[in-house]
């Protein structure tokens, strides 16, 4: 009877978890190599940029893998998280574990002693992100399993690509030499969880779960602890940390995907892979490719941070006036005095004429509105925001912006210079960096007070970029408009468009946004000051093409 | 803001002799002009700027448009006197009608325009220069710049105080500027004059960002220095 049970309670938790699996529209395109049938990437449809780095990593070696639309544990139903998770029975060894049984959990994670049979709980503090990446893996395991793969390469999108990953089907078949065709489940493409250069992070033993021995005997026995080195190329691996990148055999997908359906996700998804039993693990020597250090983690930001939260909690640190609307994933809240939008539609017909990645540096950034829409409408690009606190009359910019980086989740295609930049700085950037693009909206007059230095500082931004984005106003910094307006006529320079500046409806002011094609002036045309340049006075003829980032 | 002059680099842009500035009997004009300027128009930075400008370019040609009153004909004319060469050419018509030539009706500037007492303004011009014994270094033309430029053929040193409107300014700019030798200086003043809610004088700068180099600024940037390249 008890045997029944059992059996009734597997075939239940299989169905519950496969309900939430998701599945597949059409997978076209060329995504195999030699010895590898299907190479799947998972990736967020909230992080567009960390798929292009990725996509980046592998194309230039010719290598195309599938996006798999990530399942995001911070959308999953009420019903979901129950389904997927251990539900906890008798017998179990009862631990210290978290649950999600109201929308008030979600945001302040529970920590609790199992006692409940039949609840779900998932490992202590597991957050909601690490559930919807267990589900990632396992969807693509079932779509491998249906398709009728025999080998697998599945990575997340936080990949470094470090040696030549056409190796790795010659590496399969040494592998099947070595252990049988039949000896190996999972061979990890890298030595272990990278936390630097040349350092990894080791497991010690397995983490706790209910449904297991928890003693220290077993948790530490050879089982979970035993990772050595068979050849030149190749280690048995037990615990580890990690699942960036995994080549799977078929009979890995079935171990994997029977101890899910039968057992439910409790830990994330790297600390429970290696407990069915029987599955044979394999790793190698070198790093071919392995996870980027300090990468962007989805899976724990939420429960720290709610972002319906996090928003209102800004606006009650900021209480000052906005000078952009802010822009929090893929929200906008127009809280801004200026117009951004209608700025940002003049722009972007010079970021589409871009050809792939290209890099932004948007001097002044603000709130970073027009950075983090370019991120996110451009995910190939790279945005360098510039901005500090006690720029001209707004005291907290560069605050502003750090906290609001955050709350985009840190996106690896943006970064922020918490800096005042003087002329001087820009000239000592140019010398190392060229941008592909350069926003200086309502900016220059800010650098100094007075018109030759703000020609100079123009001059600066002109050499930085391939294309200058310069706007300019009637009512602030009169004399830098003029020189603009000159020397946009002086050197065709095409204008973008004229934009009201606020959204107050009584307010006058208009920018006009001029596109310079970023060319140094040809001789004849005004240097505009008489002082030269000391830091830098001869190079921007000719910049340097390093790309930003 | 800046309000002297010599905060900017002298030497990258002035070829003069620094030492005249720290002649005793220098200081002791420039102490005077100061003084009689206390309360006039032109702000002692712009004063010690003209002043200095002269002594230490020592120009041939020193044309201004726009005197006015005149309180800036004078530290340009006692420049001159005392280096002892050169002459201030004066150009001002004391029209009403020239003032206001470009304005539109009802502009703030207009309506001041209208109601000058030019032939008042003339008188006192006149007065300065007897005052100071400056008559025979200055040279009037009692004329719009635009009938001036004619008789107008090199310049040394320009200061460009004439009309507020955009053309008018624009026109002073396009008709004198180009007669400015070559490491001759501009003066630009009332820069950021406003006509009709926006700074007029602003196109008057693209002839001279097209050929000369901004020295300084003073008065907020209502004054303007330029170099002739």
């Amino acid at each position: 009877m008890e045997g029944r049970a059992a059996r009734v309670h597997a075939a239940s938790a299989a169905a519950d978890l496969e309900r939430h699996l998701r599945t597949f529209d059409g997978k076209g395109g060329d995504h195999a190599i030699a010895n590898v049938d299907f190479i799947y990437m998972i990736n967020l449809d909230a992080r567009p940029e960390k798929y292009a780095l990725a996509r980046r990593c592998l194309e230039v070696h010719g290598i195309s893998p599938y996006r798999f639309a990530a399942v995001d544990g911070w959308e999953l139903s009420g019903e979901a998280i129950r389904d997927v998770g251990l539900k906890y029975r008798s017998g179990m060894t009862p631990l210290l574990a978290t649950r999600y049984p109201t929308a008030v959990e979600r945001a302040v994670q529970s920590h609790e002693l199992m006692e409940e049979p039949g609840e779900t709980y998932f490992m202590h503090c597991m957050p909601l992100g690490a559930i919807g990446c267990a589900l990632s893996h396992l969807s693509v395991l079932q779509d491998a399993w249906d398709s009728g793969y025999e080998t697998i390469w599945v990575m997340e999108d936080d990949i470094e690509v470090l040696g030549d990953p056409h190796s790795l089907p010659g590496l399969i078949t040494e592998l099947d030499a070595l252990v049988g065709e039949r000896g190996w489940d999972v061979l990890f493409t890298d030595v272990d969880y990278r936390v630097d250069i040349g350092r990894y992070l080791v497991a010690r033993g397995a983490p706790k779960r209910p449904d297991m021995d928890c003693s220290l005997r077993a948790r530490y026995s050879a089982r979970f602890t035993a990772t050595f080195q068979l050849n030149e190329h190749f280690r048995k691996v037990a615990a580890r940390f990690g699942s960036t990148s995994m080549v799977i055999r078929r009979s890995g997908i079935a171990k994997l995907l029977n101890f899910y359906k039968q057992r439910g996700i409790y830990g994330p998804y790297d600390l429970d892979n290696h407990v069915p039993d029987g599955i044979q693990r394999y790793g190698l020597t070198f790093d071919l490719v392995t996870n980027m250090l300090d990468p962007i983690s989805d899976v724990g930001v939420h429960a720290v941070v709610p972002a319906a939260d996090t928003i209102e909690r800004f606006l009650e640190r900021y209480p000052e006036p906005m000078y952009q609307d802010l822009v929090v994933g893929s929200h906008i809240y127009r809280v801004g005095s200026d117009v951004c939008d209608a700025r940002y539609e003049l722009i972007k017909p010079v970021l589409e004429r871009c050809e792939g990645p290209f890099s932004v540096l948007d001097v002044g950034a603000a709130q970073g509105y027009f950075s983090f829409r370019i991120a996110q409408d451009f995910p190939e690009s790279t945005c360098v925001m510039v901005e500090s606190d006690n720029t001209s009359y707004y005291a907290r910019h560069g605050s502003m912006l750090s906290e609001l980086r955050a709350m985009n989740r840190t996106p690896p295609n943006v970064d922020h210079i918490d800096r005042r930049l003087d002329r001087r700085d820009l000239e000592q950037l140019g010398c190392s960096e060229h941008f592909d693009v350069v926003l200086a909206l309502l900016v220059i007059h800010l650098f100094a007070d007075d018109l030759s230095e703000q020609i100079l500082t123009l001059q600066a931004l002109l050499r930085l970029g391939d294309h200058v984005i310069v706007e300019v106003a009637s009512d602030v910094g009169v004399l830098s408009t003029a020189y603009v307006e000159y020397l946009a006529q002086a050197r065709a320079a095409r204008e973008l468009g004229v934009v009201r500046r606020h959204k107050d409806p009584v307010s006058p002011g208009c920018g006009r946004l001029f596109w310079f094609t970023g060319e140094p002036p040809p001789s004849d045309v005004a240097t505009g000051s008489g002082r030269r340049s000391r830091s830098a006075p001869h190079r921007a003829e000719q910049p340097a093409r390093e790309r930003s980032g | 803001m800046t309000v002297d002059w010599r905060s900017y680099a002298l030497p990258e842009t002035i070829d003069g002799d620094l030492a005249a500035l720290a002649d005793p009997a220098f200081a002791q004009l420039e102490s005077a002009v100061f003084d009689h300027l206390a309360n006039s128009w032109c702000s002692q930075a712009k004063a010690r700027l003209l002043l200095e400008l002269v002594v230490l370019s020592r120009p041939q040609v020193c044309v201004e448009i726009g005197a006015f009153t005149g309180s800036t004909t004078l530290p340009v004319a006692a420049g001159l006197r005392h280096v002892g060469q050169g002459r201030a050419c004066v150009i001002e018509p004391w029209s009403n009608e020239e003032a206001l030539r470009g304005l539109p009706d009802g502009d703030a500037n207009a309506l001041w325009w209208a109601d000058v007492d030019m032939a008042a303004v003339r008188a006192q011009f006149a007065q300065l220069l007897a005052a100071w014994s400056l008559a025979s270094w200055c040279e009037v033309l009692a004329e719009a710049s635009r009938d001036a430029a004619a008789k107008i053929t090199a310049i040394d040193m320009l200061h460009l105080d004439g009309n507020f409107s955009e053309q008018g300014s624009l026109l002073d700019s396009e008709l004198y500027v180009p007669k400015v030798a070559v490491g001759g200086h501009i003066v630009l003043s009332n820069a950021l004059v406003t006509v009709a809610g926006k700074p007029a004088k602003m196109r008057a700068l693209w002839p001279l960002f097209d050929t000369c180099d901004v020295v300084c600024e003073l008065d907020d940037g209502n004054t303007l220095m330029f170099r002739k390249r």
